[in-house]
C-alpha cells in the first residue's frame, strides 16, 4: 500500500500548534534562516526550479508568479504586498484549515521567505470568517512571532521589516478568487476585477502584490531548506511535490491524506480504508463544485494537474468526494448548481443569468423521460460553455467543469 | 462597548470596514448591524451610507436584519447534503418550529443555510455562532438545542 509523504503536514499532530518553541525545536524557521543568506532573486529561482505549482486549484507555477511580481517592482517606488489566500470555500476542501490549525508557524515561515524574495514589507492573511478555530491558532502564532522577533521591525535583517495582519472574509466564496480577494481586502463588495493587469503588476491598493494559497506557502520552507532537486524527487515530472487530498463521502475513514502527486484515486480510497460498508464505487467529484465528476475509468489515473487534464478531469483544490452506487448524481448536480447560483456575484450577465438558467433547466430535466434528459444535458452543456467563454471571472467558467464531466462519464444515466 | 469605541480601534480607512462590521455585529445583542450603526460607520470612514450598506448586503455573514441569540448555520454543500443535512434541517425546523431564515418567537434561535464549512469528513455539520458541531443527527440536534436553551437562562 502507498505511504503518505508529508511536507505541508510534516509537523501536523506532532507539535503543539500554539507553541512557537515546539515549532523551533522541530527544526522550524531553518528555511527562513537559509533564505536570509541568499539573494532574493535566487529564492524565486529555487521555487521556480522546484516546479512548485499553486495549490489553490489552478496549478499556476508559483515561481513564475514570483518572477512576474519581481519584474513589476520598481525598487524605489511604493510598497509591495504579500497576501496569503486562506479563503478556502471550495466544497469538499479543507486542506488549508488543517495546515492553519495544526501548523500555523509553517505558513508564517513560508510567507516570510516569500516576503524576502520580493522585498514586501507588509503581508495579509485573508481568512474566511467561518474558520474560527484557524483564526484562533493564527492569531496566537502571529502574536508569538512578534514577541520572538520573527515578525516586525528588522525581522528579516537590517532595514527589512515585515508586518503581518490577519483579515477576515465574511462568507463569500467568490472572494477566494485572487482579484476579488483584493477588492474585499480593500473594503469593497466582492466583485471581480478585469485582468490584466494581474496582481503582480497592479494588486492591492494598486501596488505589486504576490498572492499564494496557504498550501503553496507551506511548501516554500521545505524547498529552500532541502533544495529544489530534492523536492523534485517527489511527485510527477509536471506536478512535483506532494498534495493534500481531502477525502469525504462514502469511504470508511473520511479525512485528509498528504501523498506524492501522481497517486491514483484508487490508492487514495485505499488510504482512507476503502469504500464504506464495501459498497461499490460509483463516482468521485474531484476538486469540489468547480470540479469534475469521474467514474471508475479514472481510478488508475495518476493524480496530477496534467495527467487528469488528459482525462478531461481536474485536480483542483484536492477535494475528493467519493460516492457509492446508492448515491444519485442528480442530487449532487442540484446541490452544485444551487451553490453557483448563490455565489454568483451578479456583476456580469453571462454568470448571473446563466447560473440561474442552469438551475431552471435542471429542474425541467429531472421530470423528463430518459433520452430527453440526455438532450437537456447537452443543452445545459452548451449554456455552460457559453458562460465559460463570456464570463469575467473563474466562477462563470466553472459550471462547465461538473456539467461537461457528467456528460462525458455519466451519459448512460440520463 | 459602544459602536464608536469599536470604530476607534481601527484606523479610519476603508480597508478596515469588514473588521469593523464583524465587531459591530458581534457586539449587537440582535446579531445585526442596524441603520444607526451604518450611518456611524459611513461617517467614520467619510463615505456614503450606500457604500457601507452595499458591503453589508454583499457578504452573507453580515446582515441588517435582527436575529436570535444563537445563529444556527447548517451546511448545505454537496457532501453534507449527500450524508444527510436535509434530515438535520427537518429536526431543526420541527424542534424550533421555524423555517430557514426565521427566528424563534423567544428570540433565541435563527436558522440559516451556509455553504461548505470545510468539515466535510465529519458531515453533516452546522455552526452555532462561532462553534462547529459535526456529525449531526436528530439525537444530537435535540441535545444541542436543549443545552443552548439552558445556557441562555
Amino acid at each position: 500500500m502507498i505511504q503518505e509523504t508529508k511536507i505541508a503536514l510534516k509537523n501536523a499532530g506532532k507539535i503543539d500548534p500554539m507553541s512557537i518553541d515546539e515549532y523551533l525545536n522541530s527544526g522550524g524557521f531553518q528555511g527562513l534562516k537559509k533564505a536570509m543568506h541568499i539573494e532574493p532573486v535566487k529564492i524565486i529561482e529555487q521555487v521556480s526550479d522546484a516546479g512548485l505549482r499553486g495549490r489553490g486549484g489552478a496549478g499556476f507555477p508559483a515561481g513564475m508568479k514570483g518572477r512576474f511580481t519581481d519584474e513589476a517592482i520598481c525598487h524605489y517606488c511604493g510598497p509591495k504586498y504579500l497576501i496569503c489566500n486562506a479563503d478556502e470555500g471550495e466544497p469538499g476542501t479543507y486542506k488549508d484549515r488543517v495546515i492553519m490549525e495544526q501548523d500555523p508557524f509553517l505558513l508564517i515561515e513560508g510567507m516570510l521567505i516569500s516576503a524576502l524574495s520580493i522585498g514586501a514589507g507588509k503581508g495579509y492573511i485573508y481568512i474566511r470568517g467561518e474558520y474560527t478555530e484557524s483564526i484562533r491558532k493564527l492569531k496566537n502564532a502571529i502574536d508569538q512571532c512578534y514577541k520572538k522577533g520573527f515578525l516586525g521591525k528588522d525581522c528579516l535583517g537590517e532595514n527589512l521589516s515585515f508586518e503581518l495582519e490577519l483579515r477576515y472574509g465574511a462568507g463569500s466564496y467568490l472572494c477566494g478568487e485572487e482579484l476579488t480577494l483584493l477588492e474585499s481586502l480593500e473594503g469593497k463588495r466582492g466583485y471581480p476585477r478585469i485582468k490584466p493587469p494581474f496582481p503582480a503588476q497592479k494588486g492591492l491598493f494598486g501596488c505589486p502584490t504576490l498572492i499564494n494559497n496557504v498550501e503553496t506557502f507551506a511548501h516554500v520552507p521545505y524547498i529552500i531548506e532541502q533544495g529544489p532537486e530534492h523536492y523534485k524527487k517527489f511527485g510527477t515530472e509536471k506536478s512535483p511535490g506532494t498534495k493534500i487530498f481531502t477525502v469525504s463521502g462514502d469511504v470508511k475513514n473520511p479525512g485528509y491524506v498528504e501523498t506524492e502527486m501522481g497517486v491514483t484515486l484508487e490508492q487514495i480510497i485505499e488510504l482512507c480504508g476503502g469504500m464504506k460498508d464495501s459498497k461499490p464505487f460509483y463516482a468521485a467529484l474531484l476538486g469540489g463544485a468547480a470540479g469534475t465528476f469521474v467514474n471508475k475509468e479514472v481510478l488508475q489515473t495518476p493524480m496530477g494537474f496534467d495527467t487528469l487534464k488528459e482525462k478531461d478531469a481536474i485536480l483542483g483544490s484536492g477535494a475528493v468526494i467519493v460516492m457509492n452506487t446508492e448515491r444519485s448524481i442528480y442530487d449532487m448536480m442540484e446541490s452544485i448548481l444551487e451553490f453557483f447560483k448563490h455565489e454568483s456575484c451578479g456583476k456580469c450577465v453571462p454568470c448571473r443569468v446563466g447560473t440561474n438558467q442552469l438551475l431552471i433547466m435542471f429542474h425541467q430535466m429531472v421530470n423528463q423521460a430518459k433520452g430527453d434528459r440526455a438532450k437537456m444535458l447537452e443543452k445545459m452543456k452548451q449554456e455552460a460553455e457559453y458562460m465559460a467563454a463570456n464570463s469575467l471571472c473563474p466562477l462563470g467558467s466553472s459550471p462547465i467543469l461538473p456539467i461537461g464531466s457528467i456528460s462525458k462519464y455519466f451519459k448512460e444515466d440520463f | 462597548m459602544t459602536t464608536q469605541q469599536i470604530l476607534e480601534k481601527f484606523p479610519p480607512t476603508r480597508d478596515n470596514i469588514l473588521g469593523m462590521l464583524h465587531n459591530i455585529q458581534a457586539n449587537n445583542p440582535d446579531n445585526n448591524i442596524p441603520e444607526a450603526d451604518i450611518k456611524q460607520v459611513a461617517k467614520y470612514l467619510n463615505t456614503t451610507y450606500a457604500a457601507v450598506y452595499g458591503v453589508i448586503t454583499y457578504y452573507s455573514l453580515l446582515t441588517t436584519q435582527p436575529r436570535g441569540q444563537y445563529i444556527i448555520r447548517l451546511c448545505k454543500s454537496p457532501v453534507c447534503r449527500m450524508i444527510g443535512s436535509f434530515d438535520v434541517l427537518k429536526s431543526l425546523t420541527n424542534k424550533l418550529n421555524v423555517e430557514v431564515g426565521e427566528t424563534t418567537a423567544d428570540q433565541l434561535f435563527t436558522v440559516e443555510f451556509s455553504e461548505c464549512l470545510g468539515q466535510c469528513d465529519k458531515a453533516p455539520v452546522l455552526m452555532v455562532n462561532d462553534k462547529v458541531y459535526t456529525e449531526m443527527d436528530d439525537y444530537k440536534v435535540d441535545n444541542l438545542i436543549k443545552s443552548l436553551k439552558k445556557n441562555s437562562k
